[in-house]
């Protein structure tokens, strides 16, 4: 690149990215990162963010001998040999399903760089704004469909947005899941004849002037309006009405928010969405843990085990990457408050579906869940393996508008022993 | 670097043309035989004869007095851009050394500073003559519809009432166009608009960090641009800002980059010299010039403003509290002293060092690195601890190379819809190298008016170019455009909901946001060297004026929804119902002043007179009584939350977020369409009391309310076939006809493009 730089005086850092835009994503390389993608094992992938860091000591990584063990006593699984804290008993009898990661190592300590790391494999910086993994899945899936390819519920958008992507990259955002998306349907005030009376003049009196304008961003506008009336009409917005669900579906899952967020999740993915994100917050238990988090615990304990369920008796699991992640653990060590503080140094994860093979853990941290002894894993690394199980090149290489050039994973290389 | 702007070889680059339309055949002759001179003048100047350079512009001096002495107004008019360049020229020569009579600007014509109006009839030429060069002709007068819309939405932020509309169409002075852009750039609107271009430039958010307030910042801001600071004088103090936010709210400068001293120093590069540097952060620059090294050094000048916290222990204060009430105060204290611990301020001890992967080999990992600027002669450092002064001088110095062609640059892109160099923000050295006369002679203009930015904003404006019709021409990124008229654009978030509001709100420039929830912010300096018998009672009585104030914000609540709202909690008696226990309560938050009441002695002590001015401000408003007629939220965007929360009009019509240097979004999206479609923005407009429905009542004829609408909205009275298509849907559907008239134009592309 630099020697083409070289060559050519007259090549702007702008003309420069077109071009690399047009030889990695032009003609020549998407149909070929398509077929990947359709390859690939994991066609959809449901990603739940503990968000505030939750404590592996109490949930995937339990520590019976550890000293700070805390009130936490240790639960068998479906899968002789693999432990789970006792706030997990169904999830204990999906063990076979799953791989718990146990030695992810993170190198932000403090909740929003946390979050944005894990979410974007970056560290975060001042002056560019990365896209999460889910706007990396959208645009290199690039379809043209009502709904997009990445539908988050909850999370900031800075964490886990489309950065310096195109906004059409962006998600689309899902403000509370049990009411359908925000502003689909007719306003309170109007009929379906009085509205499509004020359509139809709107576009009488505008016409002379598209017609005068016809450019690509006046083109994009009406283009929108029409996708959005589309929407409103399509029978995909069926998808956000979770009353088409039977009632033992709806139970099974939970009438709390990540309850309906996950099923939510499960008919986007029978939509064929690609990337879908949940986010749920309150897992920061500084102090009082053993007050707050089994009512926490107990809420993902029922909702992960009704969507693994549900997924596998749709048989959907197989296609499907479900991932439970967070920004941090917490401290081995209870502190004066009864609490944990914020531990990137070891932490765990885990992964289900999506020609994950369950029933294994991979790395491992001492018996005081303090150091990993065993198969290090960075956050780029566990995003690659996400990243990968999709089909995405993972060497592929993107320019940001002011030039500089990003991975999806940021180089992370992907856990193989997992799949 | 490729292009040295020395102010020598500027001056002379291009001559002032004439503009001949006017003159008499003889005073034609006078004036280009005038201009010959100064072209030889500027001629041997580049050719490095000074001396001859010099008794060039003694003849010009001597053809000037002359011409003016006996000629028409016209010509004195049509010689002003010459005889400033004569003028600065003189100037040059005597400070090269060159014996000359002193020079004196023959009478008639304006000081040192230029005269704006006199001068934008040179951009024109310099415009006209590039179109010629390539063979390409102006785009014509725009008609005064369009003209007034624009010219509104880019020095007032919004479009025009239906008033000021036909004040100024049925307006018959030939003047008139430039009397109200005066008029605009005088106004309280040009204020609110230019706060959210230099908010979103400055990247200020309402939280700068967690702990530190961005009010106070804002605030500063805004007075800076009430007293149209000099854009040197602006970045100046930005540079040097020092101390507590409420001590000198510019340290909102440091602290917005947090614990990120080297990616504070990439942005104010690219902010202020148009410089982008992150890349050098880490490595050489693969596109431009920079070295890792030169990015170090630069940093290397600030690198040493620390930002912390914390000057008052609440842990200890909030134990006092025990004794008194037997209750823990701790995180009630907290909450009012946190945000007075925010500060930026020099540690001589903090060094800058290279970075442990240092990979070349002009230093080793650990080094540690002295501060030395990018271009143009070196910043002076005389042996000072704190050398961010010396980059401040360096930085807006008229000699630096980049600080006033950035600016020039960034306000005609403002203004015009694009920069003469794109992206304005990354000024490489083989852009700058063909940067032509058009932006010489803007670089030039903005260093003679010393950085007036309003002086500069006219100088654009009153251009011929500015006020001809759209050039919609679709640029690549990059790509420069030729100017044979503004460019075509889409509002800003921030213009297309100030524009709603224009439709709702009658006395919307005067609302002043009230930041009721900054009380802890305000109050934070008060409670400094106080003694505990001062704070602890302030602080109870703190206590329950805190409750009245959200008792307050929920009764404010209550009554939005009882103007809006259904059913027996709505209706203009429960209205006024909610209105007098407002009044009620607020009496007794007057009188129960808390840690206000600490506040109010410092205020009197405030050195700027603009805080008093501006708090009265807020409170004349609030004494309008229609001030409580509309709901809270219906301000202008640079009177509300930044940036808004998210679902919110402007978030969804892309107002940045803050984030990145403007970083705003004028894309089309889904949620956006569907919110314009379905959502509650237009509700207040189409509401009985709203400006525009106010002003349909007021007349009788379906024809004239149509004429209302359309003149409202889309600043045009209708065609024959609009008129007769709408008085259709009047006929049929009385006055929801009309309400649906105004919703169909405000979902028209005309309305969200700017002609």
């Amino acid at each position: 690149m630099k020697e083409l730089l070289d060559r050519s005086p007259e090549v702007t850092r702008r003309d420069f990215a077109r071009f690399a835009a047009g030889s990695f994503l032009g003609l020549s390389m998407l149909p070929e990162i398509k077929a990947q993608a359709a390859a690939a094992k994991a066609k959809n992938c449901i990603y739940l963010f503990m968000s505030g860091g939750m404590s592996h000591m109490e949930t995937l990584d339990p520590k019976p001998e550890a000293d700070g063990r805390g009130l936490t006593q240790t639960i068998k699984t479906n899968v002789p040999g693999i432990q789970l804290g006792q706030y997990l008993p169904s999830l204990a009898r999906h063990m076979d399903k799953c791989a718990i990661v146990r030695s992810i190592n993170s190198t932000q300590g403090a909740h929003l760089q946390g979050r944005y790391f894990m979410h974007t494999s970056y560290a975060m910086r001042g002056t560019i704004v990365h896209p999460s993994l889910g706007a990396w899945v959208n645009k290199l899936s690039d379809r043209s469909r009502d709904i997009p390819d990445f539908v988050k519920m909850g999370g900031s958008n800075k964490v886990s947005g489309v950065g310096f992507f195109e906004s059409k990259y962006s998600p689309l955002p899902v403000n509370n899941p049990g009411n359908g998306l925000d502003n689909s349907s007719l306003h309170k005030d109007l009929t379906q004849e009085r509205f499509d009376r004020r359509l139809d003049l709107s576009n009488q009196l505008d016409q002379a002037y598209r017609e005068r304008y016809d450019r690509k961003d006046v083109r994009s506008y009406t283009d929108m309006y029409s996708d959005a009336i589309r929407l409103m009409q399509s029978k995909d917005l069926e998808v956000f009405d979770l009353s088409k669900e039977s009632d033992f579906t709806r139970k099974s899952y939970g009438d709390d928010r990540l309850g309906r967020a996950c099923l939510l999740a499960r008919r986007l993915v029978e939509n064929d969405v690609r990337f879908i994100q949940i986010h749920d917050g309150e897992w920061d238990h500084h102090g009082n843990i053993y007050d707050r988090l089994p009512d926490k615990a107990g809420a993902l304990d029922r909702v992960l085990s009704a969507l693994l369920d549900d997924l596998a008796a749709r048989g959907l699991l197989d296609s499907t990457l479900v991932v439970l992640a967070t920004e941090f653990g917490r401290t081995p060590v209870i502190n004066g408050r009864g609490g944990r503080n914020h531990y990137p140094k070891a932490f765990s994860c885990l992964l289900a579906g999506g020609g994950i093979q369950g029933g294994q853990v991979y790395g491992a941290t001492d018996k005081h869940g303090r150091e990993i002894i065993e198969n290090k894993v960075s956050v780029p690394d566990f995003n690659a393996t996400i990243a990968h199980q999709m089909g995405m090149p993972l060497d592929l290489t993107l320019f940001s508008p002011s030039m500089r050039p990003f991975q999806i994973a940021h180089h992370g290389k992907p856990i193989l022993d997992l799949v | 670097m490729i292009s040295v702007l020395k102010a020598g070889l500027i001056l002379f680059a291009v001559t002032p043309g004439l503009v001949l339309a006017e003159l008499t055949t003889e005073e034609r002759q006078m004036g280009l035989a005038i201009r010959t001179s100064l072209q030889e003048a500027g001629a041997a100047y580049n050719g490095g004869d000074h001396q001859m350079a010099g008794a060039k512009i003694q003849e010009v001096m001597f053809q000037l007095e002359e011409a003016t002495a006996n000629g028409s107004t016209d010509l004195i008019n049509a010689l002003i851009p010459m005889i400033s360049q004569t003028e600065q020229a003189h100037a040059l020569l005597v400070a090269k050394g060159v014996a000359l009579p002193p020079f004196e600007r023959p009478p008639g014509t304006s000081g040192s500073g230029g005269d704006p109006v006199a001068d934008a009839r040179y951009i024109d030429q310099l415009v006209a003559a590039k179109l010629k060069e390539e063979g390409l002709a102006p785009l014509p007068r725009s008609s005064d519809e369009v003209f007034l819309r624009r010219v509104y939405l880019d020095v007032a932020g919004r479009i025009p009432t239906y008033d000021e509309a036909e004040i100024f169409l049925e307006d018959s002075d030939p003047n008139k166009r430039a009397k109200l852009i005066d008029a605009l750039m005088d106004s309280p609107a040009y204020v609110s608009h230019y706060l959210n271009y230099w908010t979103d430039i400055l990247r200020i958010r309402d939280k700068l960090t967690k702990n530190s307030p961005g009010i106070l910042y804002r605030d500063w801001v805004r007075k800076a641009l009430i007293k149209n600071m000099p854009y040197d004088q602006f970045v100046r103090e930005l540079i040097v800002a020092r101390g507590y936010m409420w001590e000198n709210p510019a340290a909102g400068f440091y602290i917005r980059d947090k614990n990120m001293p080297l990616d504070h120093l990439a942005n104010a590069a690219q902010v202020f010299l148009g410089t982008q540097m992150q890349c050098a952060q880490c490595h050489d620059h693969p596109f431009d010039e920079w070295t890792q090294m030169d990015f170090y050094n630069l940093a290397a000048f600030t690198y040493g403003i620390q930002t912390d916290q914390k000057p008052i222990s609440a842990k200890k204060l909030g134990g006092k509290f025990k004794g008194v009430t037997g209750e823990s105060w701790y995180g009630f204290v907290k909450d009012y002293t946190t945000p007075l611990g925010s500060r930026a301020r020099f540690d001589s001890k903090t060094q800058l060092v290279l970075p442990e992967d240092y990979q070349y080999g002009d230093g080793k990992p650990f080094d540690v690195v002295a501060p030395m600027t990018l271009f143009g002669e070196q910043a002076a450092l005389e042996g000072e601890a704190d050398p961010s002064a010396a980059l401040a001088d360096w930085m807006t110095s008229p000699e630096n190379p980049r600080f006033a062609l950035m600016i020039a640059n960034r306000l005609w892109s403002q203004v015009m819809g694009a920069g003469i160099i794109e992206p304005i923000d990354d000024l490489s050295a083989s852009r700058l190298a063909s940067d032509g006369p058009l932006l010489e002679y803007l670089t030039q203009k903005i260093i003679d008016y010393r950085f007036d930015l309003k002086q500069y904003l006219r100088l654009v404006l009153h251009s011929e170019v500015y006020q001809r019709e759209t050039y919609a021409v679709e640029l690549q990124p990059g790509e420069r455009s030729d100017f044979r008229g503004p460019l075509y654009r889409r509002m800003t978030a921030e213009q297309a909901w100030d524009s709603l509001m224009t439709l709702i709100v009658p006395d919307l420039d005067e609302r002043y946001g009230e930041f009721e929830l900054a009380e802890r912010y305000r109050v934070a300096p008060g409670l400094l060297n106080r003694s505990d018998e001062e704070l602890i009672p302030a602080f109870i009585e703190q206590r329950d004026r805190k409750q009245m104030l959200n008792q307050l914000e929920e009764m404010e609540h209550r009554l939005d929804r009882a103007r809006r709202g259904k059913g027996n909690q709505s209706g203009p008696k429960k209205v006024e119902e909610i209105q007098e226990q407002i009044a009620e309560l607020q009496q007794q938050i007057d009188s129960t002043p808390g840690l206000t009441a600490l506040i109010r002695e410092e205020e009197r002590e405030s050195s700027d007179p603009m805080d008093r001015e501006l708090k009265e401000a807020r409170k004349r408003a609030k004494e309008n009584p229609i001030y409580f007629a509309f709901p809270k939220g219906a301000r202008r965007a640079s009177e509300i939350q930044m940036p808004a929360e998210q679902g919110h009009f402007l978030q969804e019509f892309g107002q940045s977020d803050r984030e990145l240097i403007e970083n705003s979004s004028t894309d089309a999206s889904i949620t956006q369409a569907l919110a314009l479609l379905n959502g509650p923005y237009f509700d207040d407009v189409l509401s009985g009391k709203s400006v525009l429905m106010t002003r349909v009542k007021d007349v009788e004829r379906p024809e004239d309310k149509i004429r209302v609408i359309f003149l409202s909205v889309l600043t045009r009275p209708p065609s024959a076939n609009e008129m007769s298509i709408c008085r259709d849907a009047a006929e049929k559907h009385g006055e929801k006809g009309y309400q649906d008239i105004i919703w169909a134009l405000l979902n028209t592309r005309e309305f969200t493009f700017v002609n």
